[in-house]
């Protein structure tokens, strides 16, 4: 029991190196974030240059008037549609971190745990057979209440027997099955305007967010974000197994089901405005994870901002590829998808086993 | 000093109790090694003492709380537990999983104490230079140390060890063995530990807990324990013990495997 307190041990070392890099990708995601967001607000099909565009924004933040057309476009259509790629990409990878670590399964993300298709289901019983659980909710109210279905189911499961992660999955994930099945079916029968739209909910669109939605999101994730963000310590002890955590002083089986139900509060709040959106839950936390490694501390504002890089990028993709609705959702998966299976060939140590 | 009492304790993974009756006090700054044959529930029975189990009857007191009604954090803070093994699904590096040790302690921000106890952790098993590397990238015999400087980490009244030296080469095995021994007494705690091999439990234990048929069969010190008539009754096998460096040795006699 020599060498204590050496400010220059090998520990010490490893402990201090890990920050700089990490820090470093965070700030990095942040930055390139304003940078494309600076980037795509001046995209579009209406006739408006860059600079009228920072012209705009300015005059607006400075409270001077503008063209009407022009504020239009730029504050009431561009504006909450980017600030809404912002908030629920980094909801959506906050949210797939956490159930991550929280279930030890890497595939583990808002779609795979049913929530997205249980909200994209809620929308089809909407817009379909017309039913609105709280009248005048809409499609909204009806996602939102159909994704925490699969947390509900979860919830009577563990009353009846201990749950383990690995059932909670799989469960989730028939559940996505089976809510995905009985949407298809709707659109069987769906007739040819109702089917359109549901089709699009069910891709993920950032269109539909608005100012008067935009609050809600943003304080739903903010919240759930700093709460998970509170508990990183406690997740990353999670992750090491059930009697790890025990033995360290987590009630796991309790904690974990209060986790889930925090992070599905959320997805489902970000999914029943957007739609499915897929991928972000799930690449941005591996993304993060090669490169700031495990530790949630780091890796859920790391995943967060890559996850808002990410859904950026795709929308702007979307609205540069297509001046028609490209939705937000096939960019994540299409683009995600390949990008991720070449970061696993090339990351050269495992992230996860 | 700590005191560890364990009183009746009965468990069973189903209806058939593994463990019956089960009474001990642990109460000196000593390493007590478990020993008893495959399957007879050495370590069920830590895990019991640790909540990780619930009991079916009897109690285990902690200074004179029962851990039945202790919060797992207040538990966590007073009683370490080292696992066999761990299985990790996502990278973490060595210094992160002795960090967590601290968990108890500091669910947020680490303090600059919470690093020095890692460090002399990490010292004290050498692991100084294995800080960066990932846990999955060791050897199981490097995994135990890091799960036992973990264990340190958590500074414990009672630190429970679940076969520690069971990857470990017998220089290693020696190593943490006197460590553990010289742990207990130099911070006064109580070290238990699940232990397979009968000549390390003899030569490095201050007591000896024998578990046989879901009880204690013998409870004592290194001499008491090993004798040939307690390791044929419980492990079936003859022997001969013998003196070396003052403390008991068992030789195995190759035909006496009844």
């Amino acid at each position: 029991m020599d060498g204590a307190d050496n400010p220059d041990s090998e520990f010490r070392r490893s402990y201090h190196k890990t920050l700089v890099r990490r820090v470093l990708f965070i700030i990095g995601c942040a930055v390139l974030c304003l940078i494309v967001l600076a980037y795509s607000i001046t995209l579009g099909t209406y006739p408006i240059t860059m600079a009228e565009v920072y012209k705009v924004i300015w005059n607006f933040i400075i409270n001077m008037p503008n063209d009407a057309s022009d504020q239009w476009v730029v504050i009431n259509l561009r504006m909450p549609r980017i600030l809404g790629a912002i908030v629920c990409g980094f909801a959506l990878a906050v949210c797939g971190t956490a159930m991550q670590s929280i279930l030890k399964n890497p595939l583990a993300d808002p779609y795979t745990m049913g929530i997205s298709s249980g909200a994209g289901f809620g929308a089809a019983v909407a817009l379909i057979l017309g039913v609105e659980l709280i009248s005048g909710g809409g499609v909204v109210v009806n996602a939102f209440v159909f994704a925490l279905i699969p947390m509900a189911v979860i919830l009577l499961m563990s009353r009846v027997r201990r749950a383990t992660p690995t059932m909670m999955i799989l469960c989730g994930t028939s559940l996505m099955y089976m809510f995905n099945a009985l949407t298809q079916l709707f659109m069987i029968v769906a007739d040819p305007d109702d089917l359109s739209n549901v089709y699009s909910w069910m891709v993920g669109t950032l269109e539909d967010i608005t100012y008067g939605n935009l609050p809600i999101i943003i304080a739903v994730t903010v919240a759930g974000s700093i709460i998970v963000q509170l508990m990183a310590n406690r997740l990353n002890v999670m992750s090491t197994g059930d009697e790890s955590a025990r033995t360290l002083g987590v009630d796991v089986d309790k904690e974990r089901l209060l986790l889930l139900i925090l992070v599905t509060i959320v997805a489902a709040t970000v999914v029943s405005f957007t739609g499915v959106i897929g991928f972000v839950g799930l690449v941005a936390p591996h993304v993060a994870r090669i490169i700031v490694g495990s530790d949630n501390k780091y890796l859920i504002p790391a995943a967060g901002t890559f996850g808002s890089l990410l859904m950026l990028l795709a929308d702007m993709a979307s609205r540069v590829l297509a001046d028609s609705n490209l939705p937000v959702g096939v960019i994540t998966a299409c683009i995600g998808g390949p990008v991720f299976i070449l970061l696993i060939l090339r990351s050269s140590k495992e992230a996860w086993r | 000093m700590t005191e560890l009492v364990v009183k009746g304790l009965t468990f069973g993974y189903g209806s058939v109790p593994l463990l019956k009756d089960v009474s001990f006090t642990l109460d000196r700054p000593e390493l007590v090694c478990v020993i008893g044959p495959n399957g007879v529930g050495k370590t069920t029975l830590v895990k019991c003492i640790n909540k990780l189990l619930k009991l079916d009857s009897g109690s285990v007191t902690l200074d004179g709380e029962d851990i039945a009604g202790m919060h797992l954090m207040e538990l966590a803070r007073r009683m370490a537990f080292v696992p066999n093994r761990l299985d990790s699904v996502f990278r973490t590096s060595v210094a992160e999983m002795v960090l967590m040790g601290r968990f108890p302690f500091a669910q947020w921000a680490n303090s600059d104490r919470d690093l020095d106890v890692v460090d002399r952790a990490m010292d004290a098993l050498n692991l100084q230079p294995l800080s960066h590397r990932d846990i999955s990238e060791l050897s199981s015999g490097q995994m135990q140390k890091v799960l036992i400087a973990r264990g340190l980490a958590q500074e414990p009244r009672i630190l429970i060890l679940d076969e520690p030296t069971s990857n470990l080469d017998v220089k290693h095995q020696m190593e943490v063995m006197g460590f553990l021994r010289r742990y207990a007494a130099d911070n006064g705690i109580i070290v238990l530990m699940v232990c397979h091999d009968l000549n390390l439990t003899a030569a490095y234990a201050d007591r000896i807990i024998m578990v046989s048929d879901g009880g204690v069969f013998a409870d004592g010190s290194a001499w008491d324990i090993m004798t040939e008539s307690n390791i044929r009754e419980v492990y079936g096998v003859e022997s001969k013990v013998i003196d070396v460096e003052g403390r008991p040795h068992v030789i195995l006699l190759s035909g006496g495997c009844r």
